[in-house]
């Protein structure tokens, strides 16, 4: 008998198919927190409907926050927050999207390229110059404004000098202070490290004692730069003028690469090639005798080996020859900016200003205690206040260090030629638009320091190399972006912003 | 000897794509088209066809939406300067190609990558084999290694590479102590990343994620070679080097060969495993193409000039695996 024959289904594969381009909707990360009352739960909406102005016909304005806090405590802390803000303001729902570091760039890049709906995000200082030439960006002065330029700390806000606007709020800060094992500086009979001279005294003389490395100056990609530029400034020199000149040509910056090759010989065998952590795992390891880091290390000995924590002092980091040179440390800005595309921009801003002042963000640096610390002077004197927080109590000289030392921080790619000619710090606030290019993947600093200690190459001769690189990098940059010209230097009169004296 | 342990083919190889009756596909697919009009096809035969397209439809779809489109718009970016963050584009004409022509930074990368490519995968294989021959072993407990054997390759990139980061570290890690605190089998420790061994390291941390790969395609392949064949080679007398030379390495070279293919051609675009462990560093020691790419796309922010770059290394994996699979065919040949 003939088996009959199955007839295809053939509308099979347009369901799988239909299946498949509806779960592709349904699978963007976007996560909605509703101010309904309903604390504690998330929603997941599509993101045409999260958007829409008019969201579920209720008339609630959507914001859209982008973080790479992700961490499980971060969220519940951010979903509190917004939570508070949503319940203060019932017309507004805050649509948190969770992305990761590596995603971040890429993620806001696409969105602003493709024009797509860009809220609250935290925007690199190096991505800044594009955006705001490709008009992306909100201002934001008015929140400043709101508050009182005076009460921020010098500098801390990053006006962008071509038109006198704020594009990027700086939601916290962090600078650099030097850590040193006072047991081992003691029994050695070495004097605290704030000078060149006496640094360098304490790396040779501990250098190879039990194990430990005489310090961790490294020389890896990011960490090299941040750790040399201290070296830097201190000693008088910059990468760049105000104008974008080259200034690494200077004397001071000579005598940096100098002093700093000569301490690289103290540090970890394999410090080239260390991550943002590992100085302070050597650190909480016992294995270095001296650090120069933001206040993290402070924290994370404190929590993760308080022996170690007992004999260590944090200093001021006072670099040069017999401990001149200007007042200024190595610091970094995070900041947080605004897309034009915003639907609800006012919406936005309020929000902005809701998470990152007052109360909320003090709450938000006690997350890491010294190392996220508040640009706003008033939040700064509350967090060293917060005293029902164990580490604020128990490491009191710590945190009002870590504190202080964001008075006099500079940062390389924010405040070119902060360093003047005749040796004094007064931030500049002026970008360094080629940053990526010279402190990117391969930083030319780096490079210079990992030739002079991995392939033997004079000091000199990598010096000059480095200079050529740092004049060659901006010379190709600029003739790409003929929208470059140097900044008036009266800009900051002439635009009314007042950032009062640096370091 | 050679006679006698020449395998029989009494299975397909892994590439042979014939039909039952010994037609390869295409051979099947020509005369269905021409020496069948179409016109000549029962009700039924119209309506398979039809399944047919709409079958094949999501993934001729899929297929052009990630693959083909990419390909098209990376092709015509590539003859532009084309800002990463703004995507202002200009016009360059061939510009980006004959620029990297005097590129060294480029000549240097795609030497480091053929490197990095020849070194992964030639201790992949090497390895692989003789793990997967271990686990052939009928020893009692193996089924609980085999599945342990597989771990590696289910951990992220970024863990393992952060697992591996720990044990080189020259201040906390765990591989000096063992070679030189534990066993003392080394005087002095190794700086893992120091520009001399810096790829030989991302080389050794490949071995460990991929290894699992490999050796489980071969076991496949191990366990279905013919028991008779080794039973008659020993009552001839056959070494175990003699048993492996012209039993046990024609049978699984069909499987290593593709496998040669399939991850040479990962390896060619690996980014994480390679990025994740030194940046491209140090002394840009271990940044290959894909790792440039990211640098002149990023860091650069000419978009345009890295398409230029990976097309590229398109064009050589092409021409690779080209040499490649006539090696293969080669083999097969001589197999037959």
């Amino acid at each position: 008998m003939r088996k009959r024959r199955k007839r295809p289904k053939w509308w099979i594969p347009i369901v799988v198919l239909a299946m498949v381009i509806t779960a592709c909707g349904n699978g963007d990360t976007t996560e909605t927190t509703t101010g309904d009352g309903d604390t504690g739960t998330t929603l997941a909406l599509p993101p045409d409907i999260a958007a829409d102005p008019d969201f579920a016909g209720t008339g609630v304005q959507v914001v859209p926050f982008l973080t790479a806090e992700n961490s499980p405590e971060a969220v519940t802390q951010i979903t509190a927050i917004i939570e508070a803000f949503e319940a203060e303001n019932p017309g507004i729902a805050i649509e948190l999207q969770l992305t990761s570091n590596d995603n971040r760039a890429a993620r806001i890049i696409n969105s602003a390229a493709v024009g797509d709906e860009l809220g609250l995000f935290e925007i690199e200082r190096r991505w800044v110059p594009d955006f705001v030439q490709a008009g992306w960006l909100l201002p934001l002065d008015e929140i400043v404004d709101e508050i009182g330029q005076e009460k921020f700390v010098p500098g801390s806000m990053l006006y962008w000098p071509w038109d006198g606007h704020l594009y990027q709020y700086t939601s916290d800060l962090s600078a650099a202070s030097m850590f040193y094992r006072t047991d081992l500086f003691d029994d050695a009979g070495l004097g605290t490290p704030d000078s060149y001279e006496r640094i360098l005294a304490a790396s040779q003389a501990l250098h190879g004692q039990g194990g430990v490395s005489g310090n961790a100056f490294e020389n890896s990609n990011d960490g090299g730069v941040q750790r040399f530029t201290t070296f830097l400034w201190q000693n008088c020199g910059d990468f760049y003028n105000a104008d974008g000149s080259l200034a690494f040509d200077r004397d001071g910056a000579k005598t940096a690469v100098e002093q700093y090759a000569e301490l690289e010989k103290y540090t970890p065998e394999d410090s080239f090639s260390w991550g943002s952590r590992d100085p302070v795992n050597a650190y909480v390891a016992g294995r270095v005798a001296m650090a120069l880091y933001p206040a993290r290390l402070a924290y994370e000995v404190a929590s993760n080996a308080p022996d170690i924590a007992a004999d260590t002092g944090m200093i001021e980091a006072r670099v040069a020859s017999n401990g001149e040179g200007p007042r200024v440390v190595y610091g970094a800005v995070t900041s947080f900016a605004i897309g034009s595309t915003v639907k609800h921009p006012e919406a936005a801003r309020k929000f902005l200003k809701y998470i990152f002042t007052g109360e909320n963000m003090v709450q938000f640096a006690l997350g890491a205690p010294g190392h996220v610390v508040p640009p706003n002077k008033e939040d700064q004197a509350a967090l060293l206040a917060a005293t029902d927080n164990e580490y604020v109590r128990d490491y009191q000289d710590w945190m009002k260090q870590a504190i202080d030392s964001t008075t006099y921080f500079n940062a390389e790619a924010q405040n070119m030629g902060s360093i003047k000619e005749d040796c004094t710090f007064e931030k500049s606030l002026v970008p360094m638009p080629w940053s990526s290019r010279v402190m990117g993947q391969a930083p030319v600093v780096t490079t210079m320091f990992q030739k002079i200690s991995l392939e033997g190459v004079p000091v000199e001769q990598a010096y000059n190399e480095a200079v050529e690189e740092f004049r060659t990098q901006a010379d190709e940059w600029k003739a790409a972006n003929p929208w470059f010209k140097p900044v008036d230097e009266n800009w900051m009169e002439e635009y009314g912003i007042h950032i009062g004296s640096s370091g | 000897m050679r006679a006698s342990t020449s395998p029989a083919r009494s299975s397909q190889s892994v590439l042979d794509l014939s039909s039952p009756a010994g037609e390869t596909l295409g051979q099947t697919e020509r005369r269905s088209r021409l020496g069948k009009p179409r016109k000549g096809m029962s009700p039924q035969q119209r309506r398979d066809v039809r399944v047919g397209l709409v079958m094949l439809a999501p993934a001729v779809l899929t297929t052009g939406l990630v693959l083909i489109y990419p390909m098209i718009v990376a092709l015509q970016s590539s003859f532009y300067r084309i800002n990463t963050v703004t995507r202002t584009q200009v016009f360059v004409g061939l510009d980006n190609y004959l620029g990297l022509r005097t590129d060294p930074e480029f000549w240097t990368a795609l030497w480091r990558t053929l490197f990095w490519v020849v070194g992964a995968i030639s201790t992949q294989a090497v390895v692989g084999i003789l793990v997967a021959m271990a686990l052939n072993k009928k020893v009692r407990g193996l089924n609980f290694v085999r599945g342990v054997v597989l771990f590696p390759y289910l951990v992220p990139a970024i863990v393992a590479v952060l697992t591996w980061r720990w044990i080189f570290s020259g201040t906390v890690g765990v591989a000096n102590y063992l070679l030189v605190d534990l066993t003392g089998l080394l005087d002095t420790p190794i700086t893992w990343f120091h520009p001399k061994f810096a790829m030989v390291s991302v080389i050794i941390m490949s071995l460990w994620k991929y290894l699992p790969y490999w050796a489980l395609f071969i076991l496949a392949r191990l366990q279905s070679v013919p028991e008779e064949l080794h039973e008659a080679a020993l009552i001839d007398g056959a070494s175990p080097w003699q048993r492996f030379r012209f039993i046990t390495w024609p049978w699984i070279m069909p499987v290593v060969m593709v496998l040669v293919v399939l991850r040479s051609i990962w390896a060619f675009r690996e980014f994480d495993m390679v990025y994740l462990p030194a940046s491209g560093g140090p002394l840009q020691r271990t940044t290959t193409i894909p790792v440039y790419i990211r640098h002149v796309a990023f860091d650069l922010t000419d978009i345009g000039r890295a398409a230029a770059v990976a097309i590229a290394l398109l064009i050589l994996v092409v021409l690779l695996n080209q040499l490649y699979l006539r090696i293969y065919e080669r083999s097969e040949a001589r197999l037959d």
